[in-house]
């Protein structure tokens, strides 16, 4: 009886009297409750994806099928390859950089499009806004499938994904920025006569400027990332090799090589952007 | 009146060679960028290609030879798009959730006031080697545990850990000692220290990460099938690839709204969180 009478006070709480006699009734409570539907949905997800902790202990410390079987063959370390990744590398850095470039600059006008403090026009903003939210809805990786199929195989499809998936967060990002600056001084230019856009180029422009370019580095941080694997798809970068290297069995070592070139690349790039992004804000 | 004005502005330092020097960088970088790309022109295929697309992205049925909507759509075999959708959100769910729980040591080793300036560069080192592995290499790796779906679950896992314990690293950073002293006034225990000082700090913050970056997952999720880890991934590569473009069309028909549905929520619950 008293289990039951536990159970119920965790979902049911009694009042509570205090010594002046009043009752007071505790706040209903929600814990429970979230912990019983994540508790359903894990075990459907588990259900769904064949999840099972004890496969993966059994797998994790068996060490000729498991996972540490593929990890074993990246050993010893090929480091004598290293020449040879430093094109795709470069590769990967220059897509990135252009995509981010070109997506960066198409998003200014997008987010000036989709504030709603500037553009008064109901149906632009929200016409904007949606497509923004159905590009974002799509991986890197899926347009640069799609865009392979247009151009061809090379840098060139991995430069444009990368530019429409900056597009549509960099512009995202910044419209939210947008709406929440100080409009006073756009009013006061805009009641002497200005245009709309001149008003946003001399009042706002100056604190929307650092904004953009903070956004910008960090979606080119994000991009760094995503480029490295463009190249399972044929869309250029260092991806390509790396795929190359985990495939083939005598070049299996060679795969962290490749892995510690993009972590360089990687740390290096974040913690420039970081500093510069601490200067600009 | 004016003339001061003019002073002022004249006094300001105007940046010019440091904003020169920016200028020519980049434009160095993107003449640089530029080599990279061999522009070959627009394959024969490509018009072709964005013409279907689009036709079918309106009505996925439209090659009457291979009606798609009832076989793919609206279906509940293991090969349709409504069970390929609920594996891939689940594959996220659970991949978060691993993800989320592996992520709270790994973020206490490397917060700067538990273990100190100096100790927390090594766990912070970790979890940046462990967040630059891309993503298919986890995938390749865990399909060694169980191929499929299980694959993919690791995977975003263990490329989460880099993000999450980042932000969490933050939220920990973050935290008020003057309660974990008001509790010691008090005579509170370590234990009750940690339940009633500690906890109700981080929870909703450790929520709101967990939840962002399930956000992030569903959309990676969509891509693992391309080494074989289960998802929506593989076939929507590969009817691109071979050009099945009413399986392409079903297939975004039941990626583009889930993914807009599981934001939507997201945010909602995230602006409730904090």
């Amino acid at each position: 009886m008293r289990f039951l009478q536990a159970i119920k006070e965790t979902f049911v709480p009694s009042s509570i009297t205090t010594r002046q006699g009043t009752d007071v009734l505790p706040p209903k409570p929600v814990l429970p409750y979230i912990l019983i539907a994540l508790t359903l949905m894990t075990l459907l997800a588990a259900q769904v994806t064949d999840f099972s902790l004890i496969v993966l202990i059994q797998r994790l410390f068996n060490f000729q099928l498991g996972p540490w079987g593929i990890v074993k063959r990246f050993f010893p370390v090929d480091w004598a390859y290293w020449p040879e990744v430093i094109a795709p590398i470069l590769e990967t850095i220059q897509m990135s950089f252009l995509g981010t470039l070109i997506g960066s600059i198409l998003a200014l006008p997008a987010a000036y499009l989709a504030s709603q403090n500037l553009t008064k026009n109901k149906w632009v903003v929200n016409g904007v806004r949606t497509t923004l939210a159905v590009l974002r809805t799509l991986p890197i990786l899926i347009y640069a499938v799609f865009f392979k199929l247009i151009f061809f195989l090379g840098a060139l499809p991995g430069t444009i994904a990368i530019a429409v998936f900056t597009f549509s967060i960099v512009a995202k990002m910044l419209y939210e920025r947008i709406e929440t600056l100080d409009m006073k001084a756009y009013y006061a230019i805009e009641s002497t006569g200005a245009t709309k856009l001149k008003s946003f180029l001399s009042a706002l422009m100056p604190e929307v400027r650092p904004i953009f370019y903070s956004l910008s580095l960090y979606a080119f941080e994000i991009n760094i990332r995503y480029a490295a694997i463009l190249g399972y798809v044929g869309a250029g970068g260092i991806g390509f090799i790396l795929d190359n290297a985990m495939k083939n069995l005598p070049q299996n070592t060679r795969t962290i090589v490749i892995l510690a070139f993009i972590f360089v690349t990687v740390v290096i790039i974040e913690n420039t952007s970081r500093l510069l992004r601490r200067r600009l804000a | 009146m004016s003339d001061n004005v003019q002073k002022v502005l004249r006094q300001e330092p105007t940046h010019k060679l440091r904003n020169s020097l920016i200028i020519l960088f980049i434009l160095a970088m993107t003449v640089w960028s530029i080599l990279a790309i061999d522009y070959q022109g627009v394959n024969d295929l490509g018009v072709t290609v964005v013409r279907n697309i689009a036709r079918f992205l309106v009505w996925p049925d439209s090659n009457p030879n291979n009606p798609v909507i009832a076989k793919y759509l609206f279906s509940l075999e293991r090969f349709a798009v409504p069970y390929l959708m609920l594996e891939t959100i689940m594959i996220a769910f659970i991949g978060t959730l691993l993800g989320a729980f592996i992520s709270i040591p790994f973020a206490f080793l490397s917060s700067k006031n538990i273990v100190g300036e100096k100790r927390s560069l090594i766990g912070a080192t970790v979890i940046t080697m462990v967040r630059t592995v891309p993503i298919f290499i986890w995938g390749i790796v865990f399909i060694r545990v169980q191929g499929g779906a299980m694959a993919g679950v690791l995977a975003i896992a263990v490329s989460s850990i880099g993000m999450i314990s980042k932000l969490y690293i933050e939220v920990i950073e973050d935290i008020d000692e003057g309660i974990l002293e008001a509790l010691d006034s008090t005579g509170a225990t370590a234990f009750q220290k940690i339940r009633y000082g500690i906890i109700p700090q981080l929870t909703a913050n450790f929520l709101s990460v967990s939840i962002y970056r399930f956000e992030i997952n569903v959309r990676n999720a969509t891509i693992l099938g391309l080494v074989g880890a289960g998802g929506i991934g593989f076939t929507l590569i590969d009817a691109l690839g071979s050009f099945n473009f009413g399986i392409v069309a079903v297939s975004l028909w039941g990626i583009i709204p889930v993914v807009l549905l599981i934001e939507y929520f997201s945010t909602k619950l995230r602006a409730r969180l904090t």
